[in-house]
């Protein structure tokens, strides 16, 4: 028997139900995880003002609604072979995602996050989080666009201290960006 | 138990079939609502998120031994469970600066308040917080640092609106001003930097 209706209590049983909307029941709010785990090491001459984004850690959601979310969460792990000030802005598409970075206050550069490097041995976690909003059902690319806060140029390194005695006090650590779809 | 064949259920006025029943057990149904569905499919548990990013500063002078509760709606997340026996996960990122050379303190609260199950227990004086660093800034800091992550699966217990914020603390036995999105320095340039800072309520289906 395929499909019952039992008159008593209302249950309606049958192997499958399909159609296009579901009301009054909570089914959840994630649709989708991604993630992209980077655990080897990068580095790059970064300095001047400019933005390292070719590291290599970015993580792509296809959203099924533009008007669904997206929390984008991560950590990048660094060094720099100077002691000087870091900071990300998290990119969407290339460019950075204005919501998730601080105001406009004259000319400071506008990030999500950013930490002190103070020590060529050990590595600096940055933590960051952002509920963006899809605006579209495009793939979309999220990256961290990395900085350091000197108008010189200095190498950083994703994953690795700038120190590189291979001892066990030497570290080699991983970073990560996951993006969650979650339904309007 | 009667058996209505039938493959077709059509409401009186509707111009189509509502209903279609097949052979194999699949209904196709339009729009369904019931109160509870009872399935071998996993529904997802994550039944509502709500976020609050603060992407402008703020500062506060804080006095020896005391918290900074950060209760401003830029940067509280604000959520009414569906069910007491739900959990809530909270998680958020801070951007800390302060005026001198510190140990800094975070702790999650609810409602203002200490969430005392999300830092740490009880032990004479000390101070219960989620974590804390030692904050060694050159003499003028451009950068907002540390950068505090705080996560923690709290159970809703009743159904009443709350919200969860940052509390921020010093270890310094004088008044320190604590800088949020912001270091100490004022200058205007490029590399001063403005930062945002963000906390994420979900509600999870218990």
């Amino acid at each position: 028997m395929p499909v019952t209706i039992n008159g008593t209590s209302g249950l309606v049983t049958a192997t499958t139900f399909s159609g296009s909307s579901l009301s009054g029941i909570d089914t959840g709010k994630i649709l989708q995880v991604v993630q992209a785990v980077k655990t080897d090491t990068a580095s790059a001459s970064v300095g001047g003002n400019t933005d390292w984004v070719s590291h290599g850690l970015s993580v792509s959601i296809t959203p099924s609604s533009s008007s669904n979310k997206i929390f984008i969460t991560g950590q990048v792990s660094v060094n720099a072979d100077l002691n000087e000030g870091f900071s990300l802005a998290i990119q969407k598409n290339g460019s950075a995602l204005t919501g998730a970075t601080g105001d406009a206050a004259g000319n400071r550069k506008r990030q999500t996050a950013s930490t002190e490097v103070d020590y060529n041995f050990t590595t600096a976690t940055i933590p960051f989080q952002y509920l963006d909003t899809a605006g579209g059902t495009s793939a979309i690319t999220y990256r961290p666009a990395l900085n350091i806060s000197n108008t010189d140029a200095y190498t950083i390194y994703l994953n690795r201290t700038a120190n590189t005695s291979d001892s066990y006090s030497i570290v080699r650590t991983i970073s990560t960006i996951s993006a969650m779809e979650i339904a309007a | 138990m009667a058996t209505l064949n039938t493959t077709n259920i059509k409401h009186a006025s509707s111009s189509s079939n509502n209903i279609v029943l097949a052979s194999n057990g699949s209904v196709t149904i339009p729009t369904l609502t019931a109160t509870s569905l009872t399935t071998n499919t996993n529904f997802g548990k994550i039944l509502q998120v709500v976020s609050a990013t603060k992407t402008d500063t703020a500062s506060n002078s804080t006095a020896s031994s005391s918290w900074w509760s950060y209760t401003d709606s830029s940067l509280k997340a604000t959520i009414t469970p569906t069910s007491a026996s739900n959990k809530i996960l909270i998680t958020g990122v801070i951007s800390i600066g302060v005026d001198s050379q510190q140990y800094m303190m975070v702790r999650l609260e609810k409602n203002g308040s200490r969430l005392n199950a999300a830092n740490g227990d009880q032990d004479g004086n000390k101070s219960r917080i989620f974590s804390g660093v030692w904050y060694s800034p050159e003499s003028t800091p451009n950068t907002p640092y540390p950068n505090f992550i705080v996560q923690y699966l709290d159970t809703a217990g009743d159904t009443n609106s709350r919200y969860y914020n940052f509390g921020i603390a010093h270890t310094s036995g004088l008044s320190r001003t604590i800088y949020l999105n912001r270091g100490v320095s004022a200058t205007n340039a490029f590399a001063t930097m403005t930062c945002a800072s963000t906390i994420t309520a979900m509600e999870v289906a218990a």
